[in-house]
């Protein structure tokens, strides 16, 4: 490495972020989505909700992480009555726009309407860590992630091409502390997202089984709208945990997962 | 890093001032400051600013002045567009002799934090007046001597009010240190209510020429709301026998008690000082005979001793409020009470203020009283405004009066009535819960085309603004735009351009710390380094005799075959790590025979390769063009095998 010029390193890196942009994806609504999306709105709006959530259906099949829609769809799913349906459709546009507003109230509302309520029971350092991660999309999470390494590796780069070390000073540390924080953010996200999957009971009463086969016990009932983590899956049962601590053995067919 | 984390940290925290203490103020006031002897100066001490119950404040022992308190009264006010609650404290002060006097500055604790007055100058005339008595409802100060001559002839033992059923003398087995000095710390009631008045009493009984001091470690009375009770003119006294044994009886401080919540309290009732002469007075009929006002107080010439006087605890049941005929208006309020209402006028026009005065006066906590309930009207807007409170003796428990304006703004015009408001309490006495009501009033609207605002007063304040009420709920609209592209656009542009500049950056420092690692390898053994790099190099001459095999002068041929000859010597010698320099034909022709052997082909080509070098420089380049693709074809294979052998 007998780099040991600014420009070069300047260079390089203007060089990689003139290809990062051309990179860019070229995208935007076409005409036929703008005219389905306004069409749905007036559906909506003269009250004819079941063709306002086929249109936003069929938006959501090519943009099935527009939260817009899915923020739609779950009005025109509450206007029917649907409160599962629209549960659910909140909860996967508040997984794509976290911090909305509109979405937030709509959902404690329609929470608020539900027949069954599940206190949460669990610590609170827990609820906490949720409210915070809930506060961020996975991407946004790895986007801190990305940053804070490419900080990261580029200050290695500059050692290695300057020949200089970089001073284990407080800029230094606090960089790699804000990167480990990062990174365990991002972990933290994986495990909610991945691990301790959300998922909404979509019909109006469904048993929890004590194991997977219909032979086992029912643990407890569940109502319409609850949301529940699915922690394992077996053949068309999924295991699932609730807020409260309660636990057990579910239909696939009686729930949805809010992550698409 | 830590230690900057935590600085920075503690920096923020203490760079925020508590809220309630950056706003109080403590002053100070006089009627009068040129007196004299034996006038009466009336001093006010106002708080404004603070929150919640402020105990009226011990004044210092003012030289040259006898000290009363008179009492408190209370006021929230709206100035320049804040609401501010004040709280004064009145103290008379009766100058006993001539001259120039400096108050010393008065200590108010409020939310844990001291405050303090400035001192005031006094200027007493001397001419001699005759000593005024302390007024009505007054509290002497401490620092006073105790007659020890009895005014009240008859000695009687401390007995309780005759309305009290009960009250607690002295705790069960208590034995003062000195019993012929001690203080009884008492209750009227031992079993109250929540919120209704108890009296705690101090008596001082002593057979000493005593001086009380005033406390040096106040009560813990934590889950009480307290006031200082305004005490008759003069510290009363009194002579008593207490098991055959005659003492002068003082009764030298008094509180008001409000139990806030039901429980059971133990009172610690703190420690006073009182200083004595040190021979204590004998009950001899001499004794009362010498004993008279001449002899009492400070002797001149007498000897002090300062005494710590330590009542024993005091227990107190609360009980709760009786559930059974609870007004559903009922907001806490124990005691006795009497409401008044006024309207200010009876004829308005249209969005026009009239404001009603609501008085509650009685016995029972005045400060906590809240303002009777007053309903949403149709065509009448109501806004609460001033509140004042004024806190005085009645008999031997606390009470007062509190006042409470409320504006009403009728919309509408015709006859509108302000209905009654009702204001309900528990009276402890009869364990039966009260409720008053205000009478009606009639108001007469006349139309008006003045449009409804907010009186100038009450327009610019916070206080009077309406909070937005949610009548029903739903859930919110859809969204009628498609999200901005270019947010996303950017954002996907970020992401997968972060993503790819990782990736290139990560490969870029890999590949750095591979050569970094390789060069510290070559630093310790440079004959790794020649055999390692000699392909390269030889490979990049090799490029460079492409381009000299162009040349068909016979110069350029010479050229060539003498950068042939250099190629494949510093390339064989970089592999056989010999001297470049120093190295012969016959050393370089003896090691390629150890490793090909003389039969091998490649050997016989190298040895032929560089014959057609030889042939060329002295054949004056006098060679077939098409050797030269021999000699790099040979240059090449040379090289390839080279590779392949492992010495």
């Amino acid at each position: 490495m007998k780099i040991r010029n600014h420009k070069t390193l300047v260079i390089g890196y203007s060089l990689l972020a003139g290809l990062l942009f051309l990179a860019c994806p070229a995208w935007s609504w076409t005409s036929g989505e703008a005219s389905k999306f306004q069409e749905a709105g007036k559906e909506y709006r003269a009250g004819h909700f079941d063709k306002a959530i086929s249109l936003y259906q069929e938006l959501l099949k090519e943009h099935p992480r527009e939260a817009v829609f899915l923020y739609n769809l779950g009005n025109s799913y509450f206007r029917k009555g649907k409160l599962g349906e629209a549960i659910l459709a909140y909860e996967r546009a508040r997984f794509y726009e976290p911090r909305d507003k509109d979405i937030e109230f709509n959902l404690n509302y329609t929470h608020g309407l539900l027949e069954y309520r599940v206190e949460d029971k669990r610590n609170w350092y827990i609820r906490a860590g949720e409210e915070v991660l809930k506060k961020f999309t996975e991407e946004e999470v790895d986007l801190l992630g990305l940053v804070s390494y490419f900080l990261f590796v580029s200050g290695w780069l500059f050692c290695l091409f300057f020949r200089q070390r970089m001073p284990w000073g407080w800029k230094r540390k606090t960089l790699l502390l804000i990167s480990v924080v990062f990174l365990l953010l991002s972990i933290a996200k994986d495990v909610e997202v991945r691990v301790m999957r959300d998922a909404i009971v979509m019909t109006k009463e469904a048993e929890v089984r004590y194991g997977p086969s219909e032979s086992d016990q029912i643990a407890f009932r569940v109502g319409e709208g609850i949301k529940v983590y699915v922690v394992d899956h077996r053949e068309d049962w999924s295991r699932v945990i609730l807020v409260n601590g309660e636990g057990g053995w579910m239909r696939n067919r009686y729930l949805a997962e809010v992550r698409v | 890093m830590i230690k900057r984390v935590v600085f920075i940290a503690a920096a923020f925290f203490l760079a925020i001032p508590p809220l309630h203490a950056e706003d109080v103020r403590v002053t100070s006031s006089l009627d009068k400051r040129n007196v004299e002897v034996g006038d009466e100066i009336h001093l006010t001490l106002r708080v404004t600013g603070a929150q919640g119950n402020i105990q009226a404040p011990r004044l210092p022992a003012f030289k040259g002045f006898d000290t009363y308190y008179t009492g408190r009264a209370s006021r929230i006010t709206f100035i320049n567009n804040v609401s501010t609650s004040s709280v004064e404290f009145s103290y008379v002060l009766v100058s006993r002799s001539a001259g120039q006097f400096t108050l010393d500055p008065i200590e108010v604790v409020v939310a844990s934090q001291t405050f303090r007055t400035d001192p005031v100058t006094i200027a007493v005339a001397g001419a001699q007046k005759k000593v005024t008595r302390p007024p009505a409802g007054a509290i002497q100060q401490p620092s006073r001597p105790l007659p020890s001559s009895p005014q009240q002839p008859p000695p009687q033992l401390p007995t309780p009010p005759s309305s009290v059923p009960t009250r607690q003398e002295s705790a069960p087995g208590y034995k003062p240190e000195d019993d012929n000095i001690y203080v009884n710390a008492w209750l009227d009631k031992l079993t109250v209510y929540q919120n209704e008045q108890i009296l705690l009493t101090y008596s001082l009984y002593t057979r000493y020429d005593t001086r009380y001091e005033g406390f040096v470690e106040e009560p813990e009375m934590s889950g009480f709301w307290i006031e200082e009770f305004p005490a008759e003119r003069e510290i009363a006294r009194e002579t008593v026998r207490v098991d055959g044994k005659r003492y002068v009886k003082a009764d030298v401080r008094k509180i008001a008690l409000f139990p806030t919540a039901p429980a059971e309290y133990t009172i610690k009732p703190g420690v006073l000082k009182a200083s004595i002469r040190q021979d204590p007075q004998s009950d001899s009929i001499f004794d009362e005979f010498f004993n008279d006002s001449f002899f009492s107080g400070s002797g001149f010439f007498s000897r002090r001793e300062n005494r710590l006087l330590k009542p024993p605890p005091i227990l107190l049941v609360v009980k709760p409020l009786p559930e059974e005929g609870k007004p559903a208006n009922f907001q806490g309020a124990v005691g006795s009470f009497r409401m008044s209402a006024t309207m200010d006028k009876k004829t308005v026009k249209q969005n026009e203020p009239v404001t009603m005065k609501l008085v509650i006066e009685g016995e029972g906590n005045i400060e906590t009283l809240k303002q009777p309930e007053v309903p949403e009207f149709e065509h009448l807007k109501v806004y609460e405004a001033d509140t004042s409170s004024q806190l005085f003796k009645t008999g031997t428990v606390i009470g007062g009066r509190k006042t409470f304006e409320i504006v009403f703004i009728p919309t509408q015009s015709g006859s509108v009535a302000i209905p009654k408001l009702s204001f309900s309490f528990f009276d402890p006495r009869q364990a039966a819960y009260q409720t008053l009501f205000t009478p009606a009033f009639p108001i007469q609207v006349e139309p008006s085309d003045q449009p409804f605002e907010l009186p100038q007063s009450m327009s610019q304040q916070e206080i009077f603004k309406k909070d937005i009420q949610v009548e029903k709920q739903d859930i919110r609209y859809i969204r009628e735009k498609l999200p901005d592209e270019e947010s996303k656009k950017f954002f996907a542009w970020l992401y997968r351009g972060l993503v790819g500049a990782d990736i290139f950056l990560t490969l870029f420092v890999l590949f750095g710390l591979m050569q970094k690692r390789q060069e510290k390898i070559f630093s310790r053994d440079s004959a790794l380094k020649r055999r390692k790099l000699a392909k390269s190099q030889a490979e990049s001459r090799i490029r460079h005799l492409r381009s000299l095999a162009r040349s068909h002068h016979p110069q350029g041929v010479i050229h060539f075959f003498e950068e042939v000859d250099k190629t494949l010597t510093q390339y064989l010698s970089d592999k056989l790590n010999l001297s470049a320099y120093g190295v012969t034909r016959s050393s370089l022709e003896r090691e390629l025979e150890s490793i090909f052997g003389q039969e091998d082909p490649l050997y016989q080509n190298i040895l032929e390769l560089y014959h057609l070098c030889d042939e060329s420089r002295f054949g004056k380049g006098d060679v077939p063009a098409s050797q030269k693709n021999e000699a790099l074809k040979i240059l090449k294979s040379t090289i390839s095998r080279m590779e392949k052998v492992r010495r």
